[in-house]
């Protein structure tokens, strides 16, 4: 039976052996699950978001939960690129799996530096351009609200790599479209969507905010049919493959995003409850493909759309 | 499993787990899945109060304060319970010696497999708002280990906190280490009596846990030289007390 569907997936300029990813800081480093849920799972490992220099993240809580969702304000804890490149790197490759670093900064320098030098760095496959960050010269609005400096980081990254570019959007934002399409312009391969949505919590016994940051971002089964609206209108609008993720929990959530227009998905916080998901993942879509008798997944990226109808977009 | 309330509101609860309890060491915690839905959404972390690899068998105590140790307590003979462990890191090798266990209300729980392993070396401080509290007394003296406890309206031992308990046993005697576990309050008050009298001490930290295994960088507590964070569920449960800040959660 299985040697009759394909998992494998085509994603811009990579190929990957299964259309599971992680999703960039829910899997850290790739080797803290160990057996729990080893890296050899996934078509391609996504990091903890790095950045120039080491960061000791946000005070403490990060975590509160919310009905169905998980408010985080980790606050981009790393050790750094030249931590990454010492002590993470090296382990992860030994798993053979694509590696795909995530970068974040707070300038556009801090892209282009970053980018530059991962360019050398042989074991990595690909970078994912996390554009939530604020943006320190226009007052910490996030550079991925506005097409402008999503343009101008993209650029800047795309001039000095010829690694393979994920662009990852934030859904906080009134339309996706714009963004997606400055990204594409300026050279992205790929679309990585969507990042957590800003939300917050109140202690009523303390009458106090409950993360130390104030406000966290929103992942989990509650922010999934957000992912799939954005995936639909983006996939319609611009012609680049897109990986999924926002509450992606089962084989049914990851078939959605595929029929929504995603090529590949990423798993994020379902790994934290349950580090057994991806080979339950896997084996649903495998066993959707044998019953509707669909020899791979590409075939089902965006099929939703022929059956849309004449609704809105 | 099997599970009984040993206190109202307090929960022991065995589980048939052959190898956890195989790999399990004295300070390490399973995450345990508290809900068969969305909510709760994340695991919940519990002590092995129990390490038991004859029999096969793990223990936990917990004490009912949300939705989730609700649920868990709900549960029935027979049921089965989802959890991965063991996970963070047991308690380091303790100087030879007398060590004080010094336990704040379920905080008990870390505690009992070290009182285990330490034999007669052990002497417990258990303490409680009041007798009926004092859930993991019983389990602590069949350990062997020598128990007082504390409670603060007085219905028991020594009237007031567990730590005062502990600075006047000082006057008369002092270990080769104090170990303790229970809400930040008292762990602060702890670690400064341990810096007083300079006695090396170890203290198991509570905080809301993500993963569990030191990826999501979600359980923080502040080091106490001010650079940065450690991790509770990687870097811990079990922490020297110089080290950390304990914080409320
Ligand atoms: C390593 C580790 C080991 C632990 N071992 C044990 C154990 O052996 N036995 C045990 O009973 N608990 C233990 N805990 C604490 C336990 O994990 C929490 O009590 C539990 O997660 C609460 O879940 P809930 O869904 O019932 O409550 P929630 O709905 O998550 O919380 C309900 C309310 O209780 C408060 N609360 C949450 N945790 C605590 C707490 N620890 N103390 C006081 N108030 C709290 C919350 O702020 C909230 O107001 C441990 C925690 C850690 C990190
Ligand atoms: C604890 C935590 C940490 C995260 N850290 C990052 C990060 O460093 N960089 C990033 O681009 N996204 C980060 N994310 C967002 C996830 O990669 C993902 O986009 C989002 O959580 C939605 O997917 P999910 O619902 O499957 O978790 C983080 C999410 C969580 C829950």
């Amino acid at each position: 039976m299985r040697s009759e569907v394909d998992l494998s997936v085509k994603l811009g300029p990579l190929r990957l052996a299964n259309p599971l990813l992680t999703a960039s800081g829910c899997y850290g480093y790739g080797t803290e699950f160990g057996d729990l849920c080893p890296p050899g799972l996934f078509g391609a490992v996504v990091v903890k978001g790095t950045t120039p220099e080491p960061r000791s993240g946000n005070p403490p809580p990060r975590l509160a939960e919310v009905a169905g969702g998980l408010l985080n304000a980790i606050g981009l804890e790393n050790p750094g690129l030249d931590g990454f490149l010492k002590l993470h790197l090296p382990r992860l490759r030994r798993y053979q799996v694509p590696v795909i670093v995530n970068i974040a900064g707070h300038r556009v320098e801090d892209y282009r530096e970053m980018a530059a030098r991962l360019d050398q760095v042989e074991g990595v496959d690909a970078l994912e351009v996390n554009i939530s960050c604020p943006n320190v010269r226009q007052g910490g609005m996030a550079f991925g609200v506005d097409p402008a400096s999503t343009a101008a980081v993209v650029r800047a990254v795309r001039r000095v790599t010829t690694k393979p570019l994920l662009v990852k959007l934030t859904p906080n934002v009134a339309d996706p479209v714009p963004i997606a399409r400055a990204a594409v312009d300026e050279g992205a391969d790929v679309l990585s969507m969507i990042n957590t949505l800003v939300g917050m919590r109140i202690d009523v016994e303390r009458r106090r905010p409950v993360l130390g940051n104030i406000t966290g971002g929103l992942s989990g089964p509650a922010i999934r049919p957000v992912a799939v609206r954005m995936i639909w209108q983006v996939y319609r609008a611009v012609p680049a493959p897109i990986v999924g993720m926002g509450g992606v929990t089962s084989a049914e959530d990851a078939l959605e995003f595929f029929l929504a227009g995603a090529s590949a998905v990423a798993l994020g916080t379902v790994l934290l409850r349950d580090p057994g998901a991806p080979v339950q993942v896997l084996d649903g879509i495998r066993e959707y493909l044998v019953r509707h008798r669909f020899r791979s997944v590409g075939e089902l990226v965006g099929l939703a759309h022929r059956n849309a109808g004449g609704g809105g977009t | 499993m099997k599970r009984c309330e040993i206190a109202p509101g307090h929960h022991w609860m065995v589980v048939s787990a052959p190898e956890l309890a195989r790999r399990a060491r004295p300070g390490q915690f399973a995450q345990v899945r508290c809900g068969e839905g969305w909510w709760p959404l994340m695991r919940r972390p519990f002590s092995l109060a129990r390490i038991d690899p004859a029999r096969g068998q793990v223990g936990f105590l917990f004490r009912v304060v949300g939705d989730g140790t609700r649920w868990l307590g709900a549960r029935q003979p027979g049921q089965v319970v989802d959890l991965i462990g063991p996970l963070g890191k047991g308690f380091p090798p303790l100087p030879p010696g007398t060590v004080w266990l010094v336990a704040g209300g379920v905080g008990v729980a870390a505690l009992l497999p070290l009182a285990e392993q330490l034999g007669s070396r052990a002497r417990a401080m258990l303490g409680a708002r009041t007798h009926s509290l004092l859930a993991g007394r019983d389990e602590l003296i069949q350990t062997g280990a020598v128990v007082e406890v504390a409670t603060e309206d007085g219905s028991a031992g020594w009237r007031g906190q567990v730590t005062e308990l502990v600075q006047a046993r000082l006057q008369e005697e002092r270990p080769a280490a104090l170990v303790g576990c229970g809400p930040a309050g008292m762990l602060q008050e702890l670690r400064l009596v341990a810096a007083r009298y300079r006695i090396p001490c170890w203290i198991s930290l509570e905080a809301r846990l993500g993963c569990g295994v030191g990826a999501c960088r979600g359980c923080a507590v502040p080091r106490s030289d001010g650079n940065g964070y450690l991790m509770v569920c990687s870097d811990g449960p079990v922490f020297a007390a110089g080290e950390v800040i304990p914080v409320e959660v």
